[in-house]
């Protein structure tokens, strides 16, 4: 059942490591999480497996079989359809957030352009992050 | 850094007496029983992949993670109070979305001690009414007798608990989640029935 969701920093990460064409297991969503951020979040299991019962609860992430890999039972996930267009527009909501503080901040005396990760005003595709 | 997983053996299994697993699984205790078998052992795997060659106990911010995620999935899943009262007191049945609440709740260890509870509280209140309206007796003394009973009964209930329960459980099972039962319900009988027929099939 979908229900309403509070999106943390945390859990859009993990939403945008399971948001990929792959099924994800969860020592690999810590990794992609950790490379998302730039190695400035890394998620302990707790938290992790915390925010993946939030996702799960809320219809925005999926359960994608599972697999015994060195004795222990490995299971996987993937974003739903839900979950893949909330982290589009979560990802939109971001980059135009960080659109309007670039305005504000390049408009202050000898203010410095902010140099951009990306080309273009609305961040990157979801595809390509 | 060398982690915890590059030391396990040939097989690279964690064994039950690993003393890191055996820390994660009594801080897993926090979720319930029915997430811990199917997420238990995914959540230890990881916690062994992402730890330090060494580590014998889950570090304490990975504890209180887990201890917050296991509660809040239980706060979640939990009935708001009047629909709590209603089944809790009344036997309702609550509506589909609590059903995995309530399978937890009649497995749960310390469920007929809750039921017992109730049904308790429910007679007590009736001794009290009685008291109340058809009695001459002060009804200070009234609600210390109660409040003495109660206390002694709710043991007896602990102590009776193990023996007692099954069939309440049985019962409560079928009438809030499905007419057939799991097997730690079935009677001795029903199990011989059950794994006789399974044979004969």
């Amino acid at each position: 059942m979908a229900t309403a969701f509070r999106m943390t920093r945390q859990s859009y990460l993990i939403l945008l490591a399971l948001a990929g064409q792959e099924r994800q297991h969860g020592y690999a969503v810590i990794k992609l999480v950790s490379e998302l951020s730039d190695g400035d979040v890394t998620l302990g299991a707790g938290t992790l497996y915390g925010n993946i019962d939030r996702l799960l609860d809320a219809g925005l992430v999926e359960t994608a079989g599972e697999e015994v890999v060195g004795g222990r039972q490995r299971r996987y996930y993937r974003a739903t359809a839900d979950g893949a267009d909330l982290a589009l527009a979560e990802t939109r909501r971001l980059a135009e957030l960080a659109a309007r503080a670039e305005t504000i901040l390049g408009a202050r005396p000898g203010g410095t352009p902010i140099p951009r990760p990306w080309p273009g005003a609305a961040g990157p595709a979801l595809g390509s992050v | 850094m060398a982690r915890r997983s590059d030391r396990r053996g040939v097989m690279g299994e964690l064994g039950a007496a690993d003393p890191l697993e055996r820390s994660a699984r009594f801080w897993l205790r926090a979720y319930p029983r029915r997430w811990r078998a199917a997420f238990g052992d995914d959540l230890v795997g990881v916690l062994s992949e992402i730890s330090a060659a060494g580590t014998v106990r889950v570090p304490a911010r990975e504890a209180a993670a887990i201890v917050q995620g296991g509660w809040a999935l239980r706060l979640r899943e939990h009935p708001p109070l009047l629909r709590w009262l209603g089944y809790r007191f009344f036997e309702r049945r609550l509506p589909e979305r609590y059903q995995h609440w309530v399978a937890d709740d009649i497995l749960g260890r310390f469920w007929f001690t809750r039921y017992m509870s109730a049904v308790n509280a429910m007679s007590m209140v009736g001794v009290l009414g009685y008291f109340w309206l058809f009695s001459s007796v002060d009804p200070a003394v009234a609600v210390d007798t109660v409040a003495m009973m109660y206390p002694s009964m709710i043991g007896m209930s602990v102590l009776l608990g193990g023996a007692l329960s099954i069939p309440r459980r049985r019962k409560a099972w079928q009438r809030h989640i499905a007419p057939e039962v799991p097997w730690m319900l079935l009677s001795e009988r029903d199990r011989y029935r059950t794994v006789r027929e399974a044979r004969g099939a």
